[in-house]
């Protein structure tokens, strides 16, 4: 760890399927030339959950501190309302509160059903939504290639018409589409009612350039994140925007929560539906098998704990501190945190250089910056250069 | 392949967002008022666990 300090874990993303309802063009699962999910299990079974929970609760009472476990997938409720159940109740019997239990979904099988289920063991729904239909059905569409915003919308209204589910509904979130209209986007992400709203880039790297993006100099996603900190930063009622608020908060001094901003630690842990642990799944996007160990790690043959502490599991942690020497002579290094790690990606020099979205985050520091200076001197300034 | 070349990453001039006032912003004071009175983001454990989702794409 580059702090010395032992490693925490603060997230586990289980993948409890391995397939998709949905074909969405951009999925870093799918479509980045890695078919790692053909040999996973479609869905987690019944014995691998409970080797899971038991597992992790040996951690929590071994670190004391909480930490969150998000079903993942592929679509995570393909897993269906029956297994879900097991699985669910196991992990809450060794995860009490305050550990957080979620589920991030595409929205398309998310019925009454499945809410009780939901309801019952108190699990944060997180629904991903790109924006207005016209964006989202450009992306977002199932196998035979049909937009999925009508199903997606249907499923938020569902939950947010139930007084016992409403709670759970923690946020939405939206992939980037650059060429698509910000303050729009805003708008329509608003109207889902969500408390909090996150957005995301684009994958890509060094060698195979994201999506919309011209050039590693060109702005196209600072200017369109730009666009949406306006549309952020002038409503009277802003609900929560996950991303902008990290780097605002930084730059006002005080801390981030999200992967890929700022220089905090970031514990994550990633279990396929087969049991096997593998690296921040995201590193996908840099060359097929580049998320899986050497060794390959499996909760029916290892333990947790003994690969938390292990050197192996450091090392890997240690990877998300950036290590270009531009990076490191950067102003903005402790607010842009050298961005996502596989977006660091080039096959002649490894990890070792700055994101790809290197002039889209300076692009947005500085105009975040811009508006921290028009602020009153006796507001907090910012700690970071 | 792309080019890695550290000029092209500078910032555009001061990019400017029309018409904002950052004093009435709602979004910001919220932001500033929870760093001045915590210092940092976690609010409490439910709240940051409730919220804190990851990515599906």
């Amino acid at each position: 760890m580059p702090s010395g300090a032992p490693f925490v874990l603060d997230t586990v993303l289980l993948k409890v399927a391995s397939r998709c309802n949905l074909n969405c063009s951009y999925c870093y699962v799918y479509h980045m030339g890695d078919d790692a999910w053909r040999s996973q299990p479609k869905r987690m079974s019944v014995d691998t959950g409970e080797r899971i929970a038991e597992q992790l609760g040996e951690v929590f009472r071994t670190q004391g501190t909480p930490f969150s476990v998000v079903l993942h997938g592929g679509e995570p409720l393909l897993l269906g309302r029956k297994r879900l159940e097991t699985l669910l109740a196991s992990l809450r019997r060794a995860l009490p509160h305050p550990c957080g239990l979620h589920l991030q979904t595409n929205g398309v099988l998310l019925n009454d059903d499945i809410i009780d289920v939901l309801v019952a063991f108190d699990v944060g729904v997180s629904i991903s939504i790109d924006g207005p239909a016209q964006t989202h059905d450009a992306f977002r569409v199932d196998h035979r290639g049909r937009g999925s915003h009508a199903q997606v919308v249907e499923a938020i209204a569902r939950l947010r018409a139930r007084g016992d589910a409403s709670p759970l509904f923690a946020g939405v979130l939206a992939v980037i589409d650059p060429q698509s209209e910000p303050a729009a986007v805003y708008a329509s992400l608003k109207s889902s009612g969500a408390p909090g709203i996150d957005v995301l880039v684009r994958d890509g790297n060094w060698d195979h350039l994201p999506f919309g993006k011209a050039a590693a100099a060109t702005t196209e996603y600072g200017v369109w994140l730009s666009g949406f900190l306006q549309a952020y930063l002038t409503d009277p009622e802003p609900p929560r925007v996950r991303l902008l608020d990290d780097m605002l908060r930084l730059l006002l001094g005080g801390r981030s929560q999200k992967e890929g901003v700022g220089l905090s630690d970031y514990g994550i842990l990633v279990i396929e539906p087969d049991g096997e642990i593998q690296k921040n799944d995201t590193l996908k996007v840099a060359h097929a098998g580049a998320d899986r160990f050497e060794h390959r790690w499996n909760i029916h043959s290892d333990q947790l704990m003994d690969i938390l502490a292990s050197e192996v599991y450091a090392a890997y942690h240690t990877q998300q501190q950036p290590t270009s020497e531009i990076c490191k002579a950067c102003p903005d290094l402790e607010v842009c945190g050298g961005g996502m790690v596989a977006h660091r990606w080039r096959a002649t020099t490894g990890y070792e250089n700055p994101t790809i979205y290197c002039a889209d985050q300076k692009h947005l520091i500085a105009a975040m910056r811009t508006v921290i200076a028009d602020l009153s001197p006796r507001e907090p300034t910012s700690t970071a250069a | 392949m792309t080019d890695l070349n550290p000029k092209a990453f500078k910032a555009d001039a001061a990019p400017k967002l029309v018409g904002l006032k950052a004093i009435d912003s709602a979004a910001l004071a919220r932001l500033i008022e929870e760093v001045r009175n915590t210092g940092d983001a976690t609010v409490d454990t439910t709240a940051y666990n409730r919220t804190y989702h990851r990515h599906n794409r």
